[in-house]
């Protein structure tokens, strides 16, 4: 029997809503900085004790920069703490942000079939808004989060 | 359910409001940004402080498909996306209303909020905001106001208390409380304000008319509905109330607020239709009960495939559609508009149109301009809208004909009513507001119908009559190729009519022996239609009927079983509009009808071959029903190739069958092998149809 039990959250971030389209990103997620900006929301909403509680079993496990779908898990007694400290956050760095929440599950494997079919839909709007700006770059970069999503393990 | 953010600021009628396209285009991406996070529907509200006046009738400008343009394409895939995790209808509209929000700081000025103030009446939703102890009892308790919104950031211990019976009283009359959310996300101390003050409110109504909105100054105070419900549910919230708050509640509201708007003493609603087109309004104005839309705030509802449609399609595609006006004046209200939903852009090139919309779009008469295919495609398809279920799918369409000019035809409708809706056009309505038309003829029935012993010829006729007035176009194609015709020579004959209807005297090709004599009309041989461009059917059919038809139909088919049927399809067929305009064909039609009533009646005559007759447009009308129509109207335009006669045939051939069903089981069992799913409102009048002697109870 599973002894720890988590809830997974994929969300998706919004950068910068209020700027008008473009291509310059003001910046690149990853794992390290969306971690700091989401300790950084359960302190202030939650307080020490809070952030404590759910720091051990929270974790970021996969970020997606070209799409911005991201993976948290987290247990399954705090994950509404997260989650709604998630919502609260305002920005990430210098960045306002907007996180939305796609897709909550309680085993690894269904958030990786939810993701995969996520991180395709995203893709392809990706493509759409690029357009001819999209480089090879950036099939790579996806071929390779897509693989690591796939080895997704709790 | 659809998502609600009732509470969008809109600054740009304050007083000391400066830089107002940068208002303006930050309130555009506020609607964009919660259009895309999946909520349906936004409401903008605009705040007033202190006495109103007349200048402060609503001036909030909802913005049309021309202004709702997002900066890049992805933004509908984006929409999709997320209205699909969000399990919200792709097809369902973004809807606009405005909201005002009173500011009351004493029980004077708590008293303005009566029903009779004009001011109130030109918003959508009235939310009154206490901040005094008086002013909120007054508001839970005699204020007519929808809504009770209260700052919690700024609410403090001698503000006002909130009181549980208050809050009681309130609720039982029906009003709601608003929290709004971008406290949470700002600093501290107001989320500390906030969090404390409306825990109270939280706890007592326990979710129970209580409305969640935003409040946003910015997009990136915007949240999505579910993250919304989860933060309420940190609050104290059960998680199904939480996103009822955003969801259901925010759509009874819509729907009381709306109510309240637009009808007399809630019940009654009063429109003012237009005076050109009379000879549709009838039809419409029926039309209209089947598709009322109780949310719709008349104007501002916005299709996301129109959407898109504008976005990516010139702007010469609105050029060809015509507007259809309904008014609806209450009061000096604005019409009850056009649902800008449910537009179909009626282009000859746009042929994919037809594969992009998924509903039926109601029909709404065109106030002149409008050429008299189109107009008779839109009523036809109005009518048809109630068949759509009856007729296949219109995959057939795609096969056998190119479009015809100026159709679009969408893809089976759905027909609740409460789905489609929308019939109302709106003289008010804003520019894009393009409208449409709508399929229906798509549905029907272009299968070429295989294997289909029977045709009945009912369910064209049906269909006929339902398109009832307005058509000018021949619809006629009776095809009813009744027993054991194939579909080829269903098709055959059907591309006789078709042609004949061409205005073109050929002879239709091979014109197979007509179709087993049973074949009605142009079983025999031509027909003729002439191109005609008047509206009302009437006419045409008493004129041209004193053709050749009359007499060979008359003499061939006993009118009364005809007529019976007739009469059970035209219950049928008219959605308890035309009653009128049936009971004015039947005799015309009886003639020509004949061929529904039953197959057999078919084997002495037809109208002999050769000698078609020629039978003008309107006569034409054989019961083909509005199927038909709905091929005349494409028909109409007689420029046509004979591929769209084709399809229209089938079309109506296959309608027919149903037709047929129908008649059979009258009393309203739609039981027709599943072909109509549901079809509440179709015959609401059927008795009245039946002119059977009243039944006289025997008295004791």
């Amino acid at each position: 029997m599973v002894g720890f039990k988590n809830r997974y959250l994929v969300m998706e971030v919004f950068l910068d809503p209020n700027k008008e389209f473009s291509m310059d990103e003001p910046i690149r997620i990853t794992s390290k900085n969306l971690w700091e900006a989401i300790v950084k929301s359960i302190l202030v909403n939650f307080g020490e004790c809070g952030l404590a509680s759910a720091m051990n079993s929270s974790k970021v496990k996969y970020v997606n920069p070209t799409t911005k779908h991201v993976i948290v898990r987290t247990s399954r007694e705090d994950y509404q703490k997260v989650w709604a400290a998630i919502t609260m956050i305002k920005s990430v760095g210098h960045c306002p942000v907007v996180f939305n929440l796609l897709d909550l599950s309680g085993s690894i494997k269904a958030c990786k079939t939810a993701a995969l079919k996520l991180e395709e839909l995203k893709f392809e709007q990706y493509k759409l808004s690029t357009g001819d700006r999209l480089t090879a770059d950036a099939h790579k970069e996806m071929q390779n989060c897509l693989a690591t999503l796939k080895l997704l393990e709790h | 359910m659809g998502f609600f953010d009732l509470n969008i600021p809109y600054r740009e009628s304050d007083r000391h409001a400066v830089d107002k396209p940068s208002l303006r285009g930050r309130r555009l991406k506020l609607a964009l940004k919660a259009m895309e996070l999946g909520y349906t529907g936004v409401a903008y509200n605009r705040t007033l402080t202190g006495v109103m006046s007349e200048s402060d009738r609503c001036s909030i400008v909802l913005f049309p498909i021309s202004t709702l343009t997002p900066s890049s394409s992805s933004f509908f895939a984006s929409v999709k996306f997320h209205r699909d995790i969000l399990h919200v209808a792709g097809t369902a509209p973004f809807r606009q209303y405005t909201r005002l929000t009173v500011v009351v700081t004493n029980s004077s000025q708590a008293l303005a909020l009566n029903s009779g103030n004009p001011v109130l009446r030109s918003y959508d939703i009235v939310a009154v905001r206490p901040t005094r102890q008086d002013a909120f009892d007054q508001a839970c308790q005699t204020s007519e106001v929808d809504m009770i919104s209260i700052d919690f950031s700024k609410m403090d211990s001698f503000s006002f208390r909130l009181r549980q019976p208050m809050i009681k009283a309130a609720i039982k009359r029906g009003l709601y409380f608003e929290i709004t959310y971008s406290d949470l996300i700002g600093d501290a101390e107001s989320k500390r304000k906030m969090i404390s003050n409306c825990k109270l409110l939280v706890d007592w109504t326990r979710g129970k008319n209580l409305i969640i909105c935003s409040d946003a100054s910015s997009a990136t105070e915007l949240r999505g509905p579910q993250d919304v419900a989860n933060l309420f549910f940190m609050l104290g919230l059960s998680r199904e109330r939480a996103k009822a708050a955003i969801s259901s509640n925010c759509r009874s509201l819509l729907a009381n607020a709306i109510r309240k708007k637009h009808f007399y003493k809630e019940a009654v609603k009063v429109e003012e239709v237009p005076s050109g087109g009379q000879s549709n309004t009838s039809k419409s104005v029926f039309d209209d009960w089947l598709k009322w839309d109780p949310i719709s705030s008349g104007q501002g509802d916005v299709l996301l495939e129109d959407m898109e449609k504008s976005f990516s399609i010139s702007k010469t595609v609105k050029e060809n559609v015509k507007t259809i006006h309904f008014t609806s004046n209450l009061n000096g209200l604005p019409a009850h508009g056009l649902q800008i939903k449910d537009l179909v852009y009626v282009n000859k090139a746009d042929l994919e149109l037809c594969d992009v919309d998924k509903r039926a779009l109601p029909v709404v008469e065109t106030e002149g301009g409008a050429s008299d295919e189109k107009l008779e495609k839109q009523i036809a398809n109005t009518l048809h809208e109630q068949h759509h279920s009856l007729l296949k799918k219109e995959g057939g369409l795609g096969n056998l004909s190119n479009e015809p000019e100026g159709v679009v035809e969408l893809p089976e409708c759905q027909t609740s009513p409460s789905g489609a809706s929308n019939i109302y056009a709106n003289s008010d309505c804003q520019d894009s507001e393009v409208l449409l038309g709508y399929v229906v003829d798509a549905k029907l029935a272009l299968l070429p119908l295989p294997g289909r012993d029977q045709v009945s010829i009912e369910v064209a006729q049906e269909e006929y009559q339902i398109s009832g007035l307005g058509d000018s176009s021949p619809l006629s194609l009776p095809t009813f190729s009744v027993n054991s015709a194939d579909s080829e020579e269903i098709l055959k004959t059907s591309n006789d009519l078709e042609q004949n209807t061409v205005a073109s005297e050929t002879q239709l090709k091979d014109h197979p022996s007509p179709v087993q004599q049973g074949n009605c009309l142009h079983g025999g041989g031509r027909v003729h239609i002439t191109k005609s461009n008047t509206f009302t059917i009437d006419n045409h059919i008493t004129v041209e009927l004193s053709n050749p038809l009359n007499k060979s139909s008359s003499s061939i088919f006993p009118l009364d079983p005809c007529t019976e049927n007739l009469l059970e399809m035209g219950a049928c067929a008219n959605e308890g509009n035309r009653m009128d305009e049936i009971h004015n064909k039947n005799a015309i039609e009886n003639t020509q009808e004949y061929p529904f009533a039953s197959p057999h009646i078919y084997e002495d005559g037809y109208v002999e071959g050769g000698e078609c007759s020629k039978i003008t447009d309107s006569s034409m009308k054989f019961g083909v029903g509005s199927p038909l129509e709905g091929s005349s109207n494409m028909i109409t335009n007689f420029d046509e190739p004979t591929t769209d006669d084709v399809r229209v045939e089938l079309k109506q051939i296959d309608s027919v069958p149903d037709c047929q069903d129908f008649a059979k089981s009258r009393a309203g069992t739609n039981k027709r092998k599943g072909k109509l799913p549901h079809q509440p409102f179709l015959f609401p009048f059927k008795r009245y149809m039946k002119s059977k002697p009243s039944k006289k109870k025997p008295r004791k």
